[in-house]
């Protein structure tokens, strides 16, 4: 690109919008999340649904741990990937806020669900689920990810009222409309010049 | 009556710089010259104009013992920018007409 090149009111503006495009914050960079959280917490519902209910096995709950290493395998990623980010947006700070937001509620919730049940607290993860998908939808005009997050609340909203080997099945369509599906369906944009 | 445009935002290169300024809070060096395609001896001379007018603060630090610069759009920069926008606005309607 040159500095001095002569030329029009119109190719300035090109240049403007294409600029602004180019920094645009693309959903598809956080793909790599959204599967981690979505095929991990499916796997811990699977099997926590299949060791209870099937198997019969006392202790179901204990696969719920491997959640921590979601939490390691999360907090590296993300360390890495701000050692070679090259630009801070205005927009990854709002994801941070939306998604950050959710973990310290998430993890309060985890905290009380030893008193108040988590026949209770399980719904209140799909809700919390759902609001954060929304929320990014919203910010990125992503329209899948809102359905998802959507569904996820709904689900969240019925397994109030089920018991909780239901809720485990809820829990599995809750992450598999709000972050696997729309992971999935992820493109990354090619900048048009 | 037209206002003049901007002599030092009316260039391909610093109105470049500029505009990805003000859609991002702070980009390194290396990532504005990977945007614009600029050398890095021209996007240098630029920085250094755009910084000379207040438009944008440039921050030297160092990452890994590696040099790295971040640049960062100043209120100045914003409100000339916009005056810009709003300049080039007022021609292409004109043209429109």
């Amino acid at each position: 690109m040159e500095s001095t090149k002569q030329w029009n009111e119109k190719e300035s503006l090109h240049l403007i919008r294409s600029m602004v495009e180019s920094t645009k914050y693309q959903i598809y960079q956080d793909r790599f999340l959204y599967f981690l959280w979505g095929y991990l917490t499916l796997g811990c519902a699977v099997a926590h649904y299949v060791s209870g209910y099937v198997l019969s096995y006392a202790h179901p709950y204990r696969v719920w741990m491997l959640m921590a290493l979601g939490g390691v395998a999360h907090f590296v990623y993300l360390g890495r990937r701000k050692k070679h980010s090259k630009v801070k947006s205005y927009m990854g700070r709002v994801m941070a806020g939306i998604w950050g937001g959710m973990g310290i509620a998430i993890i309060l919730v985890l905290f009380k669900a030893f008193t108040i049940g988590w026949e209770i607290a399980y719904p209140i993860f799909m809700i919390l689920y759902g609001t954060a998908s929304y929320a990014t939808a919203m910010a990125l005009k992503y329209r899948i990810l809102m359905i998802g997050g959507i569904a996820s609340s709904i689900c969240g909203f019925i397994a109030f009222s089920q018991p909780f080997q239901y809720q485990l099945i809820l829990l599995m369509v809750a992450v598999l409309t709000s972050y696997i599906i729309p992971a999935h369906l992820m493109k990354a944009k090619i900048p048009n010049n | 009556m037209f206002k003049a445009l901007n002599p030092i935002l009316h260039s391909q290169l610093r109105l470049a710089i500029v505009s990805l300024l003000m859609s991002v809070e702070n980009a390194e060096f290396t990532f504005i010259k990977e945007k614009t395609g600029a050398t890095s001896g021209n996007l240098s001379i630029q920085i250094g104009k755009l910084k000379t007018a207040g438009y944008i603060e440039v921050e030297k630090s160092f990452r890994d013992n590696f040099p790295l610069t971040t640049c960062k759009i100043t209120k100045k920069g914003i409100q000339a920018f916009e005056e810009y926008v709003q300049a080039l606005e007022a021609y292409l309607q004109v043209g429109k007409k």
